[in-house]
């Protein structure tokens, strides 16, 4: 659940590099009789690298692609097309005697083709991963269910997510600011650049991991990030970390001279430790604890963890309890979660609390972890990041709140998981898709928050039920034991719920 | 052993899921019953062969490296399926059978009436859950275009007589839901 941000950090710093290069270069080089000619060469080749990565994005009828991920497509071929007549009509206004009379001012104008094309090597980037995540390669109906949700936060009736992959086993959102801040930087040399379609998100996943129901409720985080940037909650977290770091008592620790970079620093790393907050607790509201408990199973959590949550204190400890540079400790996230889950308006621990599986266990070892467990990873040790940690757990209550705020009158849907988990269990527990529950004399269909929460449990605590059952009409099976059935039958139950998520629809 | 009219399909659709003579098939569009058969759509979901890089296929040996080729078509698109061309669909319809009933799936009229084939492997066993695949077939000599959820098949359900009550979960394509190759069918031998 790495943001992007270290490899936006490492390519900023490769594009400044290249500019230097290329500045240099070109200031340092004397005009020749061909200076226009050249100009010409570099525009036809960067209108034929545009045109090919443009037709990439011309939407045949098959692979099928969903909505979002069509605009983005447009936006890019239409980006294409504004940028193709912007370096025709500059090419045709070319001066021949400006390179003879005005030769820096020529060269500074020919410039802005390579910060084009530099800009386009940057969104190049970004189109195989999404050209790789047609309909069939991301979880497109667990995506549709979590932005059904997403639309009843007040301002978000129009929010659309594109999914592009990633090779990384990680999840992340790809800014929309990070797009955006690219097509502004072509928008400011092209004429009448295509807007960037409104409200559209970008959010990444696995590649090979769109069958992986489970795991994929991380998504919910990301949207979290969507979310956080849209209602520009950096900005409203900026003032209380300001105030509670002039209260600190350490600050004196930081170089506070004019033109340090300590305080600013200080300020963006616990930001970015709330916003990682601010994700989780977005995603809990979202689609319940399950993303809790998908988060333990991405992360590998759980008995192991708990041991040593619970007892000795290897070194690997750090992993659990010390903080990165961009995102707060494993065993700190868990216990906000339950802290969360716990508050009165939201109510789901005491739905999960019963739960017999490591999952839940190692949560509950997680609330009794005081402030003081918490450290930062050696390598990330520093004055600035010690004073942000400080900082950092005064503030966090306030992320609570600011959950609360953005999900006002939006339901949490705890009280029909309540009374609608016990039938969709059953119905796994059968063997089948759970999206039209016979309760009596009554017929309903679950809701989608419901339905993934409860197979979540049922895997993690009912699923030898299943097991079991297909041991006894198969007498040669040890389903129960054996890792292949397992895993086959984890992958049926998963199908069952994307079917059910289907259905109910439908 | 007869025929389940809509009135018993209705009352199997109604029982609980534990009750081993209980029915389920979902999502049920409520327009889906004639006197006595349920209508069955086509799903989103498609496989097609690959073309074998032998002379023929073995099918007593069906190479389980094989991959067919997915194709996903989303509820308002279409599927253009060529002359004499062949590819595997699924219902949209899950389908759990009770201990004493059986199945048989017949391509709907109107369908079978453009020369298209839906189901070469008509019956269904008691107690099967899944959706079912379907070996749709283009046997005429024009293009066919195929519309996810269009009524493309009927389901007959038959009653058995003396069935011995069970909730088996077994045989080799178990609670499917996207269609199955030969190649998925599992010749797997548990270890542990």
């Amino acid at each position: 659940m790495r943001v992007q941000r270290s490899l936006s950090a490492s390519l900023g710093r490769w594009r400044a590099k290249l500019l230097t290069i290329i500045h240099r270069h070109s200031s340092t080089r004397r005009p020749k009789m061909d200076a226009i000619g050249s100009v010409r060469h570099d525009a036809a080749a960067l209108c034929r690298f545009i045109d090919q990565v443009a037709a990439r994005c011309t939407i045949a009828a098959s692979p099928s692609y969903t909505g979002p991920s069509e605009e983005f497509f447009k936006y890019i071929s239409a980006l294409g097309e504004a940028t193709k007549d912007h370096l025709m009509g500059f090419v045709a206004s070319l001066d021949p005697t400006r390179v003879q009379t005005d030769t820096d001012a020529f060269y500074i104008e020919a410039q802005q083709i390579r910060n084009l094309r530099l800009s386009w090597f940057e969104l190049h980037r970004l189109i195989k991963p999404a050209l790789d995540a047609d309909t069939l390669e991301i979880p497109n109906t667990l995506i549709d269910a979590l932005t059904d949700r997403l639309r009843q936060i007040i301002g978000f009736t129009g929010a659309r997510l594109a999914v592009i992959h990633t090779t990384a086993l990680n999840y992340y959102q790809v800014t929309s600011g990070y797009i955006q801040q690219l097509a502004s930087e072509i928008g400011g040399i092209v004429n009448n650049p295509p807007q960037f379609p409104h409200d559209l998100g970008i959010v990444a996943i696995p590649y090979s991991q769109s069958s992986s129901l489970f795991l994929n409720t991380a998504l919910a985080h990301e949207m979290g990030h969507y979310a956080f940037g849209k209602r520009d909650q950096r900005t409203a977290l900026h003032t209380p970390v300001v105030d509670a770091l002039s209260k600190n008592k350490n600050i004196g620790q930081l170089n506070t001279k004019p033109g340090s970079l300590d305080i600013p620093l200080c300020i963006d790393t616990c930001i970015r430790w709330l916003e990682e907050i601010y994700c989780d607790l977005f995603a809990l509201f979202l689609v319940g604890p399950c993303f809790s408990l998908s988060y333990i199973e991405l992360f590998a959590l759980s008995r192991v963890t708990r041991a040593i949550l619970t007892g000795s204190k290897p070194s690997s400890v750090y992993s659990l309890l010390g903080f990165s540079d961009t995102h707060p400790a494993h065993a700190l996230r868990l216990r906000e979660h339950v802290a969360f889950m716990s508050r009165p308006a939201i109510g789901w621990w005491p739905e999960i609390q019963g739960s017999t599986s490591e999952h839940v266990s190692l949560m509950q070892d997680s609330i009794a972890l005081p402030n003081t467990a918490f450290s930062l990873d050696p390598q990330f040790d520093s004055p600035v990041c010690r004073i942000a940690l400080e900082v950092f757990l005064e503030v966090l209550p306030q992320v609570h709140s600011a959950i609360e705020n953005t999900f006002v009158g939006v339901p949490t849907d705890v009280e029909i998981f309540h009374q609608q988990k016990v039938l969709i269990q059953k119905y796994l527990g059968y063997g089948v898709v759970p999206s039209r529950i016979v309760d009596g004399p009554n017929v309903w269909a679950p809701s989608a928050v419901a339905l993934l929460n409860a197979v979540h449990l049922f895997y993690l605590d009912e699923f030898d039920i299943l097991l079991e059952r297909i041991e006894k009409s198969n007498p040669k099976c040890r389903a129960s034991q054996c890792l292949v059935c397992r895993s086959l039958w984890t992958q049926r139950l998963e199908m069952w719920t994307t079917k059910a998520l289907e259905d109910i629809k439908t | 052993m007869g025929i389940l009219s809509k009135k018993r399909i209705l009352e199997r659709l109604g029982c609980d899921i534990a009750n081993p003579k209980s029915l389920v098939i979902t999502p049920l569009d409520k327009e889906a019953f004639d006197s006595d058969a349920v209508d069955l759509r086509l799903g989103n979901h498609f496989l097609f062969p690959p073309l074998p890089s032998t002379s023929a296929v073995d099918v007593r040996d069906i190479d389980p490296t094989h991959r067919d080729l997915r194709v996903h078509i989303p509820s308002d698109g279409q599927l253009v399926l060529p002359a004499h061309q062949t590819v595997l669909g699924v219902t949209q319809e899950f389908i759990k059978l009770p201990y004493d009933v059986s199945g048989q799936i017949l391509t709907k009229s109107s369908v079978a009436r453009t020369f298209m084939v839906i189901e070469t492997a008509p019956w269904i066993h008691p107690n099967y859950r899944g959706c079912l695949t379907l070996e749709i077939a283009n046997v005429s000599s024009t293009a066919l275009i195929l519309h996810p959820r269009m009524p493309i098949g009927q389901l007959i359900l038959i009653s058995i007589e003396e069935a011995v009550e069970s909730v088996e979960l077994s045989g080799s394509y178990i609670g499917p839901v996207r269609p199955e190759s030969p190649a998925r069918k599992s010749n797997h031998v548990c270890k542990f």
